[in-house]
């Protein structure tokens, strides 16, 4: 039965000294201090605000100008690829210049190791007469094959040709060939 | 007849205004601290006018009486409030906002002991400082008088004991928030809450048994 008079009591001595603290310190804070509290608390406000302001602003015209750009980028691209395609058809065509000439310089080479296979046969040995045009008009050189001018300029490349056309199958090219090749070469030697 | 309407409309659209603004300031003042502070969060400087309004003088005393100095208490006290200002945008009502501002005036306080390792509980406060009511002169006198003696108290008890006192008493914090406030446990709070009444009492009814 104590416990609760003395807490009862204590509560009520609290009270009475908290009553006195009240009636004693009613200061209250200076004005100068709340005015520049407040001023502080406006200009942070004003200045949240300006921002909210600003990045409202800002946002819609970033992503207009970056889709602008994106647009005018895609366009740039697209007349760029399409002014591309000459230079490739130039490409293929000096692909196939390289391939005409890479095969030349191939015939040329097999030619000199024919020669050096063969050194009976050399151009020293016969003399060049005048090449007579193989069934002109009538023939062309796709319906039937013959040795090229390059091919006919010496005897050891002419031959090497009309063998090629004799192991292709070609025999009757081939001997068209081999008397032309008689008839500019009278002195040729076969090997 | 222009000009007649014109003032009429002019009177009654002024008036209107004062009484939307009276209105607004109605609406603000019944609002809860949080929600006044959110309101500023988005802006709104009238949610921290009231705001401001209603704990002031509060904070104030608290830390004039936990710095027992005049020109320490102002530079604290804007120290607080410019810190809940700036975190305006990371406030969470978790706790109620008076916890939270008391704890934030309080962290000043102790970060201003650690800078300060020469802080003493000497008093440098004015007793006539910032009176509120329109006392007589006589009652001004006495109270003066009451001033004195509880600043001499409060100066006499332990540095944590007047803290508990001040907030219980300033901020009207329960023990559980001043626990909170002061980071320590509730046990504690409470004994140092019951010492430092214990002792005050002691003081101020020995002065003067008359106000008791």
């Amino acid at each position: 039965m104590n416990a609760p008079v003395d807490q009862s009591g204590s509560h009520a001595e609290d009270d009475v000294i908290a009553a006195i603290y009240r009636r004693t310190a009613d200061e209250s804070a200076p004005d100068h201090l709340n005015q520049t509290i407040l001023r502080r608390a406006r200009k942070a406000g004003a200045r949240g605000a300006a921002k909210f302001w600003h990045v409202g602003w800002l946002q819609p015209i970033a992503l207009v100008a970056v889709v602008g750009l994106s647009l005018t980028l895609i366009l740039d691209i697209n007349e760029f690829v399409d002014t591309e395609d000459p230079p490739a058809a130039v490409s293929q065509g000096s692909n196939s210049l390289d391939r005409a000439a890479a095969a030349a310089l191939e015939q040329i080479r097999s030619a000199e190791s024919f020669a050096q296979q063969n050194p009976g046969v050399s151009d020293s040995t016969v003399e060049p007469q005048m090449v007579k045009p193989l069934n002109p008009g009538n023939v062309t050189r796709d319906d039937n094959p013959q040795c090229s001018v390059t091919q006919r300029s010496t005897t050891a490349l002419w031959w090497q040709c009309i063998q090629s056309m004799e192991r292709r199958g070609d025999t009757e090219a081939a001997t068209i060939e081999y008397e032309a090749l008689f008839a500019a070469y009278p002195a040729f030697e076969v090997p | 007849m222009s000009l007649l309407t014109t003032d009429r409309l002019s009177v009654k659209s002024s008036l209107g205004v004062r009484e939307d603004r009276a209105y607004a300031r109605d609406m603000t003042d019944n609002l809860e601290d949080s929600a006044l502070m959110l309101r500023y969060q988005d802006g709104d400087i009238a949610a921290f006018e009231a705001l401001y309004r209603r704990h002031n003088d509060s904070l104030y005393r608290y830390l004039l009486r936990l710095s027992l100095n005049h020109a320490t208490a102002e530079d604290l006290y804007q120290e607080a409030w410019g810190k809940i200002i700036n975190a305006r945008k990371n406030y969470r009502p978790t706790a109620r906002f008076s916890t939270y501002l008391f704890r934030v005036a309080h962290n000043c306080f102790i970060d201003y002991v650690r800078r300060n390792k020469r802080h003493t509980a000497e008093i440098d406060i004015d007793p006539d400082l910032s009176p509120t009511t329109d006392d007589a002169p006589d009652q001004l006198t006495e109270k003066r008088l009451f001033r004195i003696r509880l600043n001499r108290s409060l100066a006499d008890l332990p540095e944590e004991q007047r803290d508990v006192f001040l907030l219980h008493e300033e901020a009207g914090l329960s023990i559980d928030d001043i626990s909170k406030v002061t980071g320590v446990n509730r046990e504690t709070t409470k004994s140092r809450l019951r010492y430092a009444m214990r002792k005050l009492k002691t003081a101020l009814t020995e002065a003067d048994e008359g106000i008791v």
